[in-house]
């Protein structure tokens, strides 16, 4: 029988890196969604996640299990992608000083269409969905991941993000709100 | 209440919320047209954000995470650098010794078994025949009616379902080949688990074929166990309407020899469908060959449900869980209180407007002392929820309601 997530866990805490192996391998691809939905592009996601599995080991121990791995993994790819969206936009600030005729927004989601390898956008749809979603405010884009991509519940994301359970219905609502607005602008150009 | 707050309940109100809020928000909603059309937008742009594929993660990424946790763990490193290949030494050493021991110098194993034996050369059934505990191990059951040998593993039509009468084929036991005469035993042993999730907002692949075995009348070569790496993946029913039995695919690609175990443990909320007590499907799995189980699953209520699936084979390393997650399920059974009545009320006595409200929607009330014969007029023939009616009707005799439960209790305010 395969191990459970809870005796990885315990495993890992323990010290046994290959359980810890294990932990990562069933979680890199939820982990990696999360970080591209969030940051826009692979190269991004991809280092979110690296940084994420290490921010992960080196706290380990003093994750108590009171909320499940998945949970408290997630609050920290969040926090990592925060930070990333963070310094970027700091460097963009800097950026724009020299070059002000490149939006941010065009930098932080970035058209991948021309890249046969990735071949996941594929439909004019999904795309301006993608890139809809990039245009959002970050405390809306994480809600939105978290429920309607990624599946937790409403209690889930109040303890991950740490919010009272009727900011995050209200915070979701509003997201989907300004979601649909930022697709109609985008619909509408197409159109 | 106005557009705009109504706009602010939408979420409530598809998720058949019975909030104060969603409550006003559906009334408005029976009398706007504008906010019904708005709300249908709302619900396309969700489901558009679910319908977003999963993306596949670098190739090189866990190789990439592995490296880089390796470098913030200095004892492993230290270990791996400088013991690592002294331990190596040590255990080739140790494992020379053993052998010698067991092979040369201990009289038991030359005499045990014959040279012939299949089992001669094979530890595990050594271990068999000399009446040592074997590991658990699941009893396959015999295909009936063919020699073990010429059994045909399962095989589904294309578009059948799970029910008796649309051509589908329950899933047999597979025995293991003949010849062979081994009991498959699963287990992980340090397996190498490769997952991937669920796409959340659905999938568009169509529903395959599975097949478990060569083609009609060909008979399988004898499987060849071998160690390898198995992978799983879930594709959700594009539709998940709560209550209604629908079907999503549990993909299984491996590069490995086995006979492997499918189970699935469905959490609160959501039944599957046509499974041996968890188990989905017992069977042969092919190197490069690609396994789709069709999954029929009943959701009881709406939003997200969660599904484990676990596939354990007798071989080591072919092993994989997978904790799929289903969001997006919708149209919960309308509660009693939403059940939409269209009564229409002129010069009524109050208790008897309440009592066939009630009566029409199947709600139990007690009416208290003082709800008596106040005549009211009262027209829901636009279709009005029972609870919102109920409220308007008291409201307008000034009656108070308490619910108890699942019944109404009426009283003079």
């Amino acid at each position: 029988m395969g191990f459970s997530e809870n005796d990885l866990i315990v495993q890992a805490q323990a010290g046994d890196r290959h359980s810890f192996d294990q932990l990562v391998a069933r979680a890199y691809p939820l982990v990696f969604n999360t970080a591209y939905r969030i940051l826009g592009d692979h190269d991004s996601a991809a280092d979110a996640t690296q940084m994420s599995f290490v921010r992960a080991f080196r706290s380990l121990r003093t994750f108590r299990r009171s909320s499940s791995f998945t949970t408290w993994l997630y609050r920290i790819v969040s926090n990592v992608c925060l930070d990333m969206v963070r310094r970027e936009k700091r460097h963009a600030q800097s950026l724009t000083l020299d070059s002000p005729e490149e939006p941010l927004a065009e930098r932080e989601i970035p058209d991948t269409r021309a890249l046969p390898e990735r071949t996941a956008m594929d439909s004019e749809l999904q795309q301006t969905v993608h890139k809809a979603l990039g245009r959002l405010r970050m405390e809306h884009r994480t809600v939105l991941i978290m429920y309607d991509l990624a599946g937790f519940s409403y209690e889930e994301i109040a303890e991950m993000l740490k919010l009272p359970l009727g900011t995050v219905k209200s915070r979701l609502n509003r997201a989907r709100l300004a979601l649909r607005e930022e697709m109609e602008k985008d619909l509408e150009l197409i159109g | 209440m106005d557009c705009a707050t109504c706009h602010e309940h939408y979420t409530d109100v598809l998720e058949g919320s019975q909030s104060p809020g969603a409550v006003e928000a559906r009334l408005h909603l029976e009398q706007c047209a504008t906010c019904a059309a708005d709300l249908a937008g709302f619900k396309a742009t969700v489901a558009d954000l679910r319908s977003l594929p999963q993306v596949t993660p670098p190739a090189d990424l866990l190789s990439r995470i592995s490296r880089a946790l390796d470098e913030v763990s200095p004892t492993y490193s230290f270990w791996r650098t400088y013991w690592h290949p002294v331990a190596a030494s040590a255990s080739m050493a140790a494992c020379c010794l053993i052998a010698l021991w067991a092979f040369v110098l201990n009289p038991v194993n030359v005499v045990d078994l014959p040279q012939s034996s299949p089992f001669a050369y094979n530890p595990m059934q050594q271990a068999v025949v000399r009446g040592a505990e074997p590991a658990p191990a699941m009893q396959p059951q015999p295909h009936s009616g063919a020699p073990a040998g010429l059994q045909r593993p399962y095989r589904a039509a294309r578009g059948g379902g799970w029910g008796r009468g649309r051509g589908f084929v329950r899933p047999p036991m597979v025995a293991p080949p003949a010849g062979e005469g081994r009991t498959p035993t699963f287990g992980s042993w340090g397996a190498k688990l490769v997952s991937v999730p669920v796409a959340p907002g659905g999938g568009s692949k169509p529903a395959g074929t599975f097949a478990a075995g060569d083609d009609a009348g060909n008979v399988p070569a004898p499987l060849q166990r071998q160690a390898g790496e198995v992978q799983l993946a879930f594709v959700p029913p594009v539709e998940r309407p709560v209550g209604v039995p629908v079907v999503g695919q549990l993909v299984i690609t491996g590069q490995a020899e086995a006979v492997v175990r499918v189970s699935v443990l469905p959490h609160d909320g959501l039944r599957v469908m046509g499974s041996d007590q968890g188990v989905l499907y017992r069977g042969e799995m092919r190197r490069g060959q690609k396994l789709q189980l069709p999954v029929k699953m009943v959701a009881a209520r709406a939003g997200t449900h969660r599904l484990q699936v676990r596939l354990e084979g007798d071989v080591p390393g072919v092993a994989a869980e997978l904790e799929a997650l289903v969001p997006g399920f919708t149209g919960e059974p309308a509660p009693q209180d939403d059940a939409i009545i269209r009564l229409v009320f002129r010069e009524v006595p109050s208790s008897k407007a309440i009592r066939e409200m009630a009566a029409a929607v199947g709600a139990r009330v007690v009416l208290h002392e003082g709800v008596n014969g106040q005549l009211v007029t009262q027209d829901y023939s636009a279709g009005v929820p029972f609870k919102a009616a109920l409220k308007i009707l008291c409201d307008a005799c000034a009656y108070r309601i308490e619910t108890r439960g699942e019944v109404y209790h009426i009283h003079v305010k």
